[in-house]
């Protein structure tokens, strides 16, 4: 591994060539995709564990639809939760009661 | 508004003069049914949104695992008129229904859908503290809450 000047996409960088060694250069390819995937993660932080959500699509659009189906799941919940709770709250009362 | 509605709501907020139910501090949520437990929980959703107008009624619970309603109701001003509306929240797979009276059907989203879940969490926060006495983060039981069963 050299350190060289790197002609890419017009602009010269500065920095290590990964072209030589196969290896190195997969584990750079693979160091990329990585990068890329806990970007689109991170920025789905704080609506979803994103571990599973897809990063082919735009992040915007991902993110409103990630956003309603999480609001959809979170309102599910608490109703099921509170008619449960209510009417576990009422059965024992009658319970009780007789 | 289906007459079905309109009887399910009336048997829950019933006659407003007597709407109020409190909770006696020795005797929390002993042999309450459910229309009074869902009278106490609206009582909390009432005021979520901040003070009800003067000769403004409100209700907000959640009806069922699938279904919250908003209700208000208010004296016409000008014609003195007794006005109400009544908006449905049902929760579908494909997302959550609106639906008001003249057959008005919708799915919210954005800053509407996103107000929905606000409330909601709130809701659902202060009604299983309050009503129920259980930690909604956990489950479990509140220490300080009165003995329920």
């Amino acid at each position: 591994m050299s350190v060289n000047h790197e002609l890419n996409n017009g602009n010269i960088n500065f920095g290590i060539s990964v072209g030589v060694n196969p290896e190195v250069n997969a584990a750079g390819a693979e160091y990329d995709r990585n990068l890329e995937e806990a970007t689109a993660r991170e920025k789905l932080a704080g609506v979803i564990d994103a571990a599973e959500a897809p990063v082919s699509e735009p992040i915007p659009q991902q993110r409103e639809r990630m956003t309603g189906a999480v609001i959809l799941q979170l309102v599910g919940q608490r109703g099921r939760n509170l008619e449960l709770t209510r009417s576990q709250m009422a059965a024992g009362d009658q319970r009780e009661a007789a | 508004m289906t007459s079905i509605l309109k009887k399910v709501l009336k048997l829950i907020t019933g006659d407003p003069a007597a709407a109020s139910l409190s909770v006696p501090k020795n005797r929390p949520l002993k042999r309450l049914t459910e229309r009074q437990l869902l009278q106490l929980e609206s009582e909390i959703g009432a005021k979520l949104f901040g003070e009800v107008p003067e000769g403004h009624r409100r209700e907000f619970f959640c009806f069922d695992a699938k279904t919250w309603i908003w209700y208000e109701e208010w004296k016409d001003l000008k014609t003195g008129k007794q006005q109400h509306s009544t908006t449905r929240y049902e929760v579908h797979e494909k997302g959550i229904l609106k639906v008001q009276e003249g057959a008005r059907y919708s799915f919210i989203e954005g800053e509407e859908l996103e107000n929905l879940e606000a409330a909601t969490a709130m809701y659902y926060e202060r009604v299983m503290r309050e009503v129920y006495g259980f930690d909604p983060a956990t489950g479990q039981r509140l220490q300080t809450q009165q003995s329920l069963s």
